[in-house]
């Protein structure tokens, strides 16, 4: 699937960089909130919201929008970009990257 | 009778008495280690049948290597010549020395360089016999060392496709290893050559060279072959405790634990030790199509030297084919997810507020859970509804809010304690349904409620409800000249052992493919919840390896049983991808089409509801 890169570069500062190179798929996000009408876990936990969020460099923002997920990937199932939502939250919360660095400490 | 010594003991002695220091020091700290229960429960069993049965296990997988036998004959005969000669060697020289010296201690070098110390035809009782036997067991040793040289050059030839690449400590160790039997034939067969004696194998060399035995004698080459017989045997005993060869005393003492009762939890400092890093494992990875080098075999070793990246622990599907495959029974999906565990920061689920499941309601005794992906696979779901219709069984649908989750997602990346929070909740939600049959779609809710949770009630995967209701009667299917093969799903067939139940519902109705990835050879179709770092390019390589290897020319439906492998599966697959239970209502005799009634809203119960009760 070839896809438009909507990653405003430069305009998201460090962090987001940093988790663009673990999760390249990021970029895909249309934030069309499918996943948020899919989840599980609350009707809060978006990951369409926490990638806008990061794109404006609300890092912990972003983190807040997914607090309470459930890790279960049904976003995954019904996302129409291909985003590997279950990376982007493992990374942006609770998992280090394979560089070491860990973005929630 | 005073001990024999010669100077040329020294590397050897050392080399040994390190050995055995250091196997006593890590017995100890792994002892140290153990719970007081567990401790409490190995120091019971010392004096009991479970002893003996561990020594039996030793026997059978320490020396005969029989799982081993089981992947590939001549890899088992590999591991076989070399465990089970050296052992010979070890008892045949024990008493061979006993017989010579009339002594049961005798120095610990004695048996080892007995023909140095007593060359030619000594005579005394039995010496033909033990001769004899020792060269037998010396050219079994050799035997499998040649098998050894071969397979690294060409590891197919000993049922391998990919052979483990190793680390220094393991190549030094490797090199000593491979170098031992020979330089002992050479050291015996020239003080042969020499002094004459030895029996078939050490006796010939020695008659091949006693052409040059003057030139032997007379410089010295016997003792410095001794000399180089002692350096290398003594090099792999210093080399053993850092070595991948810790697998040989850390393997008997976790068979012999394992019987003592001790918990899974306690062996794992020992289980990393006890891998052999043989590579059996890496040839079954799932990951293999995509490249990645995050094998049990290298994820193991890394967690022993510790030095684990995020990477090695995550880069994985948890798929299980790693452990289905191992010889020595490591908990490799445990010891993994150790390596999250501890490398994951908290994450706190909130109360999830959606999770609801219905109470008592139409007297039902069923409890329907499709997984959390119900409502996105509607196929299965709806199809599960009709089935149990038609069934006539009064049922009640778990997460009519879809907002329900087993706890195994967070549990496989790591969140345990969330993971566990999960597992509360719903078991207060299904204890208060008065259900007594939980029926679930989906292989990964399956193994966590059967196998995490304590559930007073019976819990199914669709598939072996299925194959009760076809089985009694209460589902009346036809059978239709389909032909289709199955996939196994990780969790459902490793994770659970269920493999019978779908392909006897299957072959009632269609024509069933086998394939030689099933069973427990399947093949994860990469759409796993445990490896979350997956790419969509590589989750698809791996999905079309699958595909490839189940289906052929004559296939027209590729079925499975898990909503994640259906929809992997069939994002690549040239035929159709169906589930097990849309397979059985196409073949459903008199299909009802009575409108299934709705669950009203008010006989649901939510969490805080239950927590305001």
């Amino acid at each position: 699937m070839q896809v438009r890169d909507l990653s405003m570069a430069g305009a998201w500062g460090d962090s987001v960089d940093v988790l663009k190179a673990i999760e390249p798929s990021l970029v895909n996000c249309i934030t069309c909130g499918g996943c948020a009408a899919a989840c599980a876990a609350s009707a809060n936990v978006s990951v369409a919201k926490a990638i806008l969020l990061l794109r404006r460099g609300l890092l912990a923002d972003a983190r807040a929008a997914l607090e309470g997920c459930l890790f279960c990937g049904k976003c995954r199932f019904v996302c129409p970009m291909g985003v590997n939502t279950r990376g982007v939250i493992a990374a942006l919360t609770f998992s280090p990257d394979s560089s070491g660095n860990i973005l929630h400490q | 009778m005073t001990q024999p010594f010669d100077w040329f003991v020294i590397p050897f002695a050392i080399g040994f008495w390190s050995m055995m220091l250091l196997l006593v020091v890590k017995i100890c700290r792994w002892w140290l280690g153990f719970s007081s229960v567990d401790k409490k429960m190995a120091l019971s069993r010392i004096f009991s049948v479970h002893t003996l049965r561990a020594l039996v296990e030793m026997v059978r997988e320490g020396l005969l290597h029989r799982n081993i036998f089981r992947v590939s004959p001549r890899l088992g005969y590999m591991h076989m010549s070399l465990a089970m000669g050296w052992f010979l060697l070890i008892v045949v020289g024990k008493f061979q020395t006993l017989a010579f010296t009339g002594n049961h201690v005798n120095a610990v070098w004695l048996p080892i360089f007995f023909k140095s110390f007593y060359p030619g035809d000594v005579h005394f009782a039995g010496s033909v016999v033990y001769e004899f036997l020792m060269d037998a067991a010396l050219l079994l040793v050799l035997s499998g060392v040649a098998l050894a040289w071969y397979k690294r050059v060409a590891p197919s030839a000993l049922g391998m496709r990919k052979s483990a690449r190793h680390i220094w400590p393991d190549r030094v160790a490797l090199t000593f290893l491979w170098f031992v039997f020979p330089v002992r034939l050479l050291s015996e067969g020239g003080t042969a050559a020499i002094h004459g004696g030895g029996s078939f194998l050490t006796g010939t060399v020695g008659a091949v060279l006693s052409p040059w035995a003057d030139l032997l004698a007379a410089w010295q080459v016997d003792g410095a072959l001794w000399w180089g017989y002692s350096i290398v045997l003594g090099g792999f005993f210093l080399m053993l405790p850092w070595s991948r060869y810790m697998h040989i005393p850390a393997e008997l003492v976790l068979i012999l634990f394992r019987h003592w009762g001790v918990s899974p939890q306690s062996l794992q400092p020992i289980e990393l030790e006890a891998c052999s890093r043989c590579g059996i494992c890496i040839d079954g990875c799932a990951m293999l199509p995509v490249g990645n080098d995050g094998q049990a075999v290298y994820y193991v070793r890394d967690a022993r030297y510790g030095y684990v990246t995020a990477a090695k622990a995550h880069d994985c599907l948890m798929c299980g084919s790693c452990e289905s495959r191992c010889p020595v029974g490591l908990r490799l999906g445990s010891l993994r997810l150790e390596g999250r565990r501890k490398g994951a920061s908290d994450w706190a689920v909130n109360p999830v507020e959606s999770a609801s499941v219905a109470v008592g309601a139409n007297g039902g005794r069923v409890v329907y859970f499709p997984g959390c992906v119900g409502a996105l696979t509607p196929a299965v779901t709806s199809a599960m509804r009709r089935l149990m219709q038609a069934a006539g069984v009064s049922f009640v649908e778990m997460d009519a809010n879809n907002g329900m989750c087993c706890g195994r997602p967070l549990f496989l990346s790591g969140q345990a304690d969330a993971a566990r929070a999960q597992v509360a909740q719903n078991s207060q939600l299904l204890a208060a349904s008065e259900a007594q049959v939980l029926v679930t779609s989906c292989p990964v809710c399956y193994k966590m409620f059967s196998q995490y949770y304590q559930l007073p009630i019976t819990v199914m995967h669709h598939t072996q409800w299925l194959k009760q209701m076809v089985g009694d009667g209460r589902l009346q299917v036809s059978h239709s000249d389909a032909v289709m093969v199955y996939h196994d799903p990780c969790e459902l067939g490793r994770g659970c052992g269920v493999y019978d139940e779908p392909r006897d519902v299957l072959s009632r109705m269609v024509t069933l493919q086998s394939s030689s990835d099933q069973r427990q050879a399947s093949l994860c179709c990469g759409g796993s919840l445990g490896g979350y770092r997956m790419k969509d390019a590589g989750r698809q390589q791996i999905a079309s390896h699958a595909v490839d290897r189940l289906v052929d020319a004559r296939t027209q439906t590729l079925v499975t049983a898990c909503p994640m492998c259906k929809k992997t599966l069939a994002a690549v697959s040239p035929v159709k991808v169906k589930d097990i239970a849309e397979v059985t209502l196409e073949h459903l005799v008199l299909l009802p089409f009575k409108k299934i009634p709705h669950q009203e809203k008010s006989l649901l119960v939510t969490k805080q509801e239950l927590v305001g009760a």
